[in-house]
């Protein structure tokens, strides 16, 4: 996969977050890809040709939680190098060492961080 | 004959007299006996009902402790997840065009949501507090002058016709839980503002003079009524003259319990000539005292 991509995977069980950021991201001149669970982020990831720019990833979430598709995502070597940034409300149950952006989204500190990061 | 006939007969009833004695004696026995095992009996069938009754209790607890699990999550994911979405969208709104009105509206609605989500936090830190254990601190290196300075921006900005002043002696530098420390002083500030004249600026004094601690003031020109003076920490207050807001009334109770988590103490005077002085004491030290639990 090559990491020129400039899609962006969206990962959240709340289909309207999802909705906004597709929305906001596009406008942006973003592709967005969506999944509303681990299970089938891990899908999508798997499925994608060309690496993601970054994915969005939430935490709680039915199935699987935003914990496993990052460890799963590190212990992959497809997808280890895919930035990540956990969108919560609860900071302290993010993994250690990624990058936080706290619920609700400040979409200006959302696209800074695409821009920086992705 | 006649003695011996006497004697003998005499004998007969004392023999027996001591043998009616021995039978009422035992007989009393038996009855103490009786009446011991039927208390024993009655013993341990409370210890028996006490035992059950404690089960219950236990099991009743154990469920209070699921609900309040199922309630904090509830709080923190379900409720707080739509809001994020209501934030998010009214944001996206609000950046469209800032000349239309949508934009005034998508304002009003972000600020409605931030003022949910606050409650929403506050609901949690009190579940914390009281049903959870208390509050986790994750302290590190800060310092309080930086923090004090960060909320004088932001409140001033968001009060551009209010002043907030601020004198700092000594080193402002502790091991503290920077999060909990904002909120304990932009709640703090902020209720100073609120309920302070406007000509006159609010004061925050920081000093840390002395080696194991730092005190802070803040000080307003309002009064705070004689009657809420004494239950001022008290959770939900609500419906008291005094609080004005919006809110819950939990404000000042958890900012209490942060300070206290950090092993420091907070107190309130007030009087019309003086106004309103919060003061706290916060020691320097890394390690914060065990939760408050009630």
């Amino acid at each position: 996969m090559s990491p020129a991509s400039n899609t962006i995977v969206v990962v959240d069980d709340e289909e309207t977050i999802c909705e906004t950021l597709k929305d906001v991201l596009e406008e942006e001149g973003y592709a967005v890809e969506i999944a509303s669970d681990g299970v089938d982020a891990l899908a999508l990831l798997r499925r994608l040709t060309v690496a993601p720019r970054m994915v969005i990833l939430d935490l709680l979430m039915p199935r699987m939680d935003g914990n496993t598709v990052f460890s799963t995502m590190k212990d992959d070597p497809a997808l280890a190098d895919i930035p990540v940034v956990i969108s919560t409300s609860d900071p302290s149950r993010a993994p250690s060492g990624v990058l936080i952006m706290k619920k609700p989204v400040d979409l200006d500190v959302l696209l800074d961080t695409i821009r920086k990061h992705g | 004959m006649e003695a011996a006939g006497r004697d003998h007969t005499s004998r007969v009833p004392a023999a027996s007299d001591a043998s009616r004695r021995e039978i009422a004696e035992l007989r009393q026995r038996a009855r103490a006996l009786e009446t011991e095992i039927a208390q024993r009996k009655e013993l341990e069938r409370a210890l028996r009902e006490a035992l059950v009754r404690e089960k219950e209790a236990r099991a009743e607890a154990e469920r209070s402790v699921r609900y309040n699990e199922m309630f904090a999550g509830m709080l923190g994911h379900d409720l707080r997840n739509p809001l994020s979405a209501i934030t998010t969208g009214a944001n996206y709104i609000a950046r469209l065009d800032p000349s239309q009105k949508s934009t005034k509206a998508a304002t009003r609605i972000l600020s409605s949501a931030e003022r949910m989500a606050r409650m929403i936090d506050q609901l949690l830190d009190f579940t914390r507090i009281r049903v959870g254990g208390g509050l986790a601190l994750a302290p590190s290196r800060l310092d309080l002058d930086e923090l004090l300075y960060k909320i004088k921006d932001e409140l001033e900005a968001s009060n551009p016709e209010r002043s907030i002043m601020i004198e700092v002696v000594g080193s402002a530098v502790g091991e503290w839980d920077r999060d909990r420390l904002l909120q304990v002083f932009s709640n703090l500030v902020g209720n100073a503002l609120h309920h302070g004249s406007e000509g006159v600026p609010v004061v925050i004094r920081c000093d840390g003079v002395a080696p194991d601690r730092v005190e802070v003031s803040i000080h307003n020109g309002g009064v705070v009524p004689a009657e809420v003076l004494p239950v001022i920490f008290e959770p939900f207050r609500g419906n008291t003259r005094y609080q004005r807001t919006r809110g819950l009334g939990l404000g000042l109770f958890i900012t209490q319990q942060i300070v206290v988590a950090h092993g420091g103490t907070i107190d309130v005077a007030s009087t019309r000539e003086r106004g309103t002085t919060f003061h706290l004491v916060l020691p320097r030290g890394a390690r914060p005292m065990p939760p408050a639990i009630h």
